[in-house]
């Protein structure tokens, strides 16, 4: 049967010039990008492709954001922790943050200016943030939110309930820190 | 075997792209946060190429499994994984943390092993453009 397939292969035939190749592989990309777009016109959940592209957030909405900080638990952190779909950020002093700290969190110095490694996080991740206490936070989420980042989010319980929740932590000082 | 050769690898990257494709198509609007993510298109062309890249994937499958079509097929393949190999690069280059975005709803961080995985399948892609069917005149 393999053998079959493959003479069948051989006969195939294609007589194209170089050029022509080219213009067929270009006329197949074409008709591909028609019917992405046709199945996307199509479909009820397809993405909007008249004006810019606005990301959704996990929850997180313009007046959810006016109103105050999204709150998110420590289960669902730790499972957008262990999915690498969050990046977490310290706003306790220093020294705390060295004794213990999420993994992977990067230690945030709590002024109203998103600091210099934010600049790598994409504007469209999500964004968690904890200090000692829920309220520590906020201001930080604020500033971040105002700096353009659209899915900021407070741990509710601070880092308290996530050493409580038994969520994986680390010690040590912030290495990607100034 | 040369013959055969080039027959496994044109199966084997047509069931690629064709699973890449199918899987952007069933969540286009991932994709399309994926694509942003790149920081390599105006926010105005996100969705538009976000929308028609799938359908491009799926006919570049469609097209390597079809001896007529074949080495057009391998050719928009390997463009299409200079592009993706391009994007991966910047990302990385750029140190932005992001999802590659590659196949679908399965999450996975650009990294190092991303582009070397690009520039397997891109060697792939350039050995089907030489090892596909060709007309009897040698072209």
């Amino acid at each position: 049967m393999w053998a079959a397939l493959v003479a069948a292969e051989a006969a195939g035939r294609e007589n194209t010039a170089p050029m022509g190749l080219v213009r067929h592989s270009v006329i197949l990309a074409i008709l591909g990008a028609l019917g992405g777009l046709l199945v996307n016109a199509i479909r009820a959940d397809g993405v909007a492709i008249l004006r810019p592209f606005e990301p959704e957030t996990h929850g997180a909405t313009e007046c959810s954001i006016a109103a105050g900080p999204v709150e998110i638990g420590v289960t669902e952190a730790e499972s957008l922790l262990a999915a690498n779909e969050a990046v977490f950020g310290d706003v306790r002093p220093a020294a705390e943050y060295a004794e213990g700290h999420v993994v992977d969190a990067v230690h945030l110095p709590c002024s109203a200016d998103a600091p210099d490694w934010l600049g790598n996080v994409a504007k469209y991740s999500t964004v968690i943030l904890y200090g000692e206490k829920d309220a520590d936070a906020d201001q930080v989420a604020h500033s971040l939110s105002a700096a353009g980042y659209r899915d900021v989010r407070v741990l509710r319980g601070g880092f308290a309930a996530w050493r409580d929740g038994g969520g994986l932590a680390a010690s040590g000082p912030c290495t990607v820190c100034d | 075997m040369r013959a055969t050769v080039g027959l496994v690898l044109r199966c084997a990257l047509a069931a690629l792209f064709l699973y890449a494709g199918l899987a952007k198509l069933a969540d286009v609007r991932s994709f399309a946060s994926d694509v942003a993510n790149y920081r390599m298109l105006p926010a105005a062309l996100v969705g538009p190429f976000a929308a028609s890249i799938p359908g491009v994937e799926v006919a570049c499958g469609v097209g390597l499994l079809r001896a007529r079509s074949a080495r057009a097929a391998a050719i928009l393949a390997t463009g299409l994984l200079v592009a993706f190999t391009v994007a991966a690069v910047q990302a990385l280059a750029r140190d932005i943390n992001i999802d590659c975005g590659c196949f679908g709803s399965v999450r996975a961080p650009v990294t190092l092993f991303t582009i070397a995985r690009d520039a397997g399948f891109l060697v792939a892609a350039l050995a089907s453009i030489a090892l596909a069917p060709r007309g009897s005149d040698g072209r």
